[in-house]
């Protein structure tokens, strides 16, 4: 059953990606290739600060999370805005240029080995039934956890959460009252990249960090984000929680190189099968 | 009916033949050669994507499909090349089909995600059953490549050959453009809404093409499996799909040269990098980014620019 | 002609459409009036096959027609035109009404590779030039799209949805966007193709061209019919009145 406790504790990573995906969906419209890429960047920013400045986490981790939303906001103006006569295609591939971009930084920054830091926390194993969770896992699903919560409740009661909804809902008329549109865009990459950022510094003790992460961990988050329903917020959530407990039990039935293959049937069986996903909005069909 | 660009088929003629005679080098006329394979694939891309609106990023699979079936069913059963490569390009459309099917049904980024979940399963599948395909280590029991009894074997040779099918893939591409087959592709790109209220069975023409050129991938695939003499799981991966993606767009979405041009700046761009390879990938993107920011109709878009601006002085 | 009965189609709790029922005469214009929201496009949507109805049948020359798919509709010979108009920008007036014949005849792909139906494209050659000279667009004949006056545009619209002789022509607001001799040459064509036995059905606001045109003319209101006749009767049907004046944008 240790299956379970890994399935939920790598379940909360695809789950903060998902998020990640959902609110710029919601807000733009637009599928972010390169979302995986911002936990990459995360993990390497937060190894950056810990192991070559040696800084505290306690600045280190503000630190990273302050540079996250600046990225996000810089990415969004130079590869989103900028596009002219904008349309799927464009869109589409543009984030994928982006996602090239931020690996090959990555790259030549970081290189090519695979970097850790130390825990955060002093390292326990706790017992429970039919398995073990360690402390650096339990952090992993304790923020994730606190994260959903607080951006939700961002969205809620905020003023400017407010504002994120109603450009979901209909961007004109959000625009006709007031709305900055294109502001709102900006933050929607911004809290994004800062999802992927959190993600990224917490899983880095465990799995360590490597310049070609992103393109997984940002398929699977997608993968996830689809199965609770794509633009849903708890469904996202949920999605990646079960993506993860699902990986975990077919890793541990079928060879390791199988695993990667689980989330990629995922999205195949929710595309063909159930499109809307477990949670998804039934936004009017129209043509 | 268009006219056939006649000045551009024989450019193209010249250039292959003058490369022959121009280097005698193997290591650059090998260039030549992946350049070549690179460009057929990255023209396939471009009639998915840039004809017909398609997003196929899986579609390295089809490569990989094609020259391990090529391969392994030549090792297995002992055929002569040419013919297995045959029977994995009709394999490869088939298969094409199966996966069009459902998939061709869905848009935009749900397609790119459903292309890209199929180009993973079947890199995964490579991998894993290294019983049939030699796994990660890839796949050695290659035969010595022969055409009709001719036996081809080494750069010289294999540069003819490949150049020939290249030519004449590259004629059959112009006639296909200039045909009104390529109206019919980009006027479903252009407005599926349109195209449908006109007549047009957007999903069987979509899942023609898609079979199409997975077949012309595929048969590619086997060349490139004789010609290497060793494949492996890597070269068929999601990033090379991302590289073809990234050559048709530099190249010029939606024209006979795109592909050429696109795959012909990239395949060489490694061996002048050399000394800066780390920063390759970096480049890549942003050729990419520039590509769709500043000059969507790509590099062959501009060369139309410049030359009807001397065109009209 | 074309019988539309008990059509209704609901978006989310919303009743767009509401038991319509009417017919479409064979060989007159008959105009779709409305005031905006009514659902009239939504109903070319449901009989061109783009939009599943909830309710209701739709009958074109007696075969049932209903949530078909679009490129049948289209096999069938009923054309539509739009009301952003859904051309290409990178191709000329001239291969903008190819697009309107390839569907219909879908000649062999392998041959027009290989350049073997030399003849048939000679014929369609004529056939655009002959549908650019009745819509008054042959001089544009080669320029793009995108160097072309609005009004061509328009004709170009029309002249794609009628190269393929359809039995019935369906028309988005035909006269939107265009000046007053632009209209006068657009009602000279209608006139014309209903002379050729051309069946017209067509979404307008254009009263004053309505008036010119029609022979029938329907009223929707809130998804509901609320008027069928010449337009004589519906000029003085109080329903009508109260509808137009009561959505008043004055």
């Amino acid at each position: 059953m240790q299956f379970i406790y890994s399935g939920i504790t790598s379940g909360s990573i695809f789950a903060l990606v998902a998020l990640g995906f959902n609110i710029i969906y919601n807000t733009t419209g637009i599928i972010n290739f390169a979302q995986g890429e911002f936990v990459m960047i995360g993990g390497m920013l937060i190894y950056t600060l810990l192991s070559i400045y040696g800084l505290p986490f306690l600045i280190a981790a503000p630190l990273a999370l302050l540079a996250a939303l600046f990225i996000g906001a810089l990415f969004e103006r130079v590869f989103i805005k900028s596009v002219r006569s904008p349309n799927e295609i464009k869109l589409i591939t543009i984030t994928i240029a982006a996602s090239i971009i931020l690996r090959g930084l990555g790259m030549v920054i970081w290189g090519r080995n695979s970097l850790s830091v130390d825990a955060y926390i002093p390292y326990k194993v706790l017992e429970l039934p039919a398995g073990t969770l360690t402390s650096n896992s339990l952090l992993v699903i304790i923020v994730s956890l606190v994260t959903a919560f607080s951006l939700s409740l961002f969205f809620k009661r905020s003023s400017l959460g407010k504002a994120f909804r109603a450009c979901y809902d209909d961007k004109i008329a959000a625009g006709i009252c007031g709305v900055d549109v294109s502001k709102i865009r900006m933050l929607a990459f911004a809290i994004a990249a800062l999802l992927g950022v959190i993600a990224g510094i917490v899983t880095t003790p465990i799995s360590y960090v490597t310049y070609t992460d992103g393109i997984m961990t940002g398929l699977k988050g997608f993968a996830a984000a689809i199965l609770g329903g794509l633009g849903s917020f708890w469904g996202g959530v949920a999605g990646g929680l079960l993506l993860g407990i699902f990986e975990g039990f077919f890793a541990s039935v079928l060879p390791s190189g199988y695993k990667d293959a689980f989330a990629f049937l995922i999205i195949l069986a929710v595309l063909f099968l159930r499109p809307k996903g477990l949670f998804g909005k039934k936004k009017a069909e129209r043509l | 009916m268009r006219k056939i660009n006649y000045p551009f088929l024989i450019l193209v003629l010249i250039i292959l033949i003058s490369t022959k005679f121009l280097i005698k080098n193997e290591y650059y006329l090998s260039i030549v050669i992946f350049g070549m394979f690179n460009a057929i694939n990255a023209s396939c891309f471009n009639i998915l994507l840039g004809y017909t609106g398609i997003i196929s990023l899986g579609q390295a699979a089809f490569y990989g499909i094609g020259a391990y079936f090529a391969v392994i069913v030549a090792a297995s059963f002992g055929i002569n090349p040419m013919l297995a490569i045959v029977l994995a390009s009709l394999f490869s459309a088939l298969v094409a089909f199966i996966i069009g099917y459902p998939t061709l049904k869905l848009h935009g980024h749900y397609l790119a995600m459903a292309t890209l979940g199929f180009g993973m399963i079947i890199y995964v599948l490579m991998n894993e059953m290294a019983f049939i395909t030699g796994g990660p280590s890839g796949f050695l029991d290659i035969s010595k490549f022969s055409f009709f009894g001719v036996s081809i074997y080494g750069e010289h040779s294999f540069y003819i050959f490949v150049a020939i099918v290249f030519f004449l893939f590259t004629v059959l591409f112009e006639m296909f453009d200039k045909s009104y087959l390529s109206y019919k592709l980009k006027f479903i790109k252009e407005s599926e809404f349109a195209s449908k209220s006109f007549g047009i069975n957007i999903f069987k023409t979509k899942l023609l093409v898609f079979s199409i050129t997975a077949g012309i991938t595929a048969f590619n695939g086997g060349i490139y499996a004789y010609y290497s003499g060793f494949i492996s799981p890597v070269s068929f991966n999601f990033n090379y799909s991302i590289e073809l993606l990234t050559m048709a767009i530099v190249g010029g979405l939606g024209t006979v040269p795109g592909g050429i041009i696109g795959a012909a700046v990239l395949t060489a761009l490694p061996e002048f990098m050399a000394s800066i390879e780390d920063y390759e990938m970096i480049l890549y993107g942003c050729f990419l980014a520039v590509t769709i920011i500043f000059l969507p109709g790509g590099l062959t878009g501009l060369i139309k620019r410049i030359l009807n601006k001397n065109a009209s002085d | 002609m074309l019988q539309i009965k008990n059509t209704g189609i609901n978006f989310g709790g919303v009743k767009a459409l509401d038991n319509v029922n009417f017919d479409v005469p064979y060989g007159r214009i008959t105009a779709l009036i409305g005031p905006n929201g009514a659902g009239k496009t939504t109903l070319f949507n449901i009989i061109t096959g783009f939009l599943k109805s909830n309710t209701g049948e739709i009958f074109f020359e007696n075969e049932n027609i209903t949530n078909v798919q679009p490129y049948y509709i289209f096999a069938k010979g009923i054309s539509r035109t739009f009301q952003n108009l859904n051309l290409i920008p990178e191709l000329s007036l001239k291969e903008n009404l190819l697009l309107g014949i390839i569907g219909k005849d879908n000649p062999s792909a392998v041959k027009s590779i290989l350049r073997l139906n030399s003849k048939y494209w000679q014929r369609m050659e004529k056939k655009i030039d002959y549908f650019m000279e009745i819509t008054g667009i042959s001089e544009w004949r080669d320029r793009k799209t995108d160097e072309v006056p609005y009004g061509i545009l328009k004709y170009l619209e029309i002249a794609r949805a009628i190269i393929n002789e359809p039995k019935i022509l369906l028309l988005d607001e035909p006269a939107a966007g265009l000046n007053n001799v632009e209209k006068e040459k657009l009602m000279e064509l209608l006139k014309f193709l209903v002379n050729k036995n051309m069946t017209i059905f067509m979404v307008e606001h254009d009263m004053n061209f309505v008036s010119n045109l029609a022979d029938n003319v329907i009223c929707l209101n809130y998804g509901k019919v609320i008027a069928n006749g010449s337009y004589r009767d519906i000029r003085n049907n109080e329903e009508v009145i109260k509808a137009y004046l009561g959505d008043s944008d004055a």
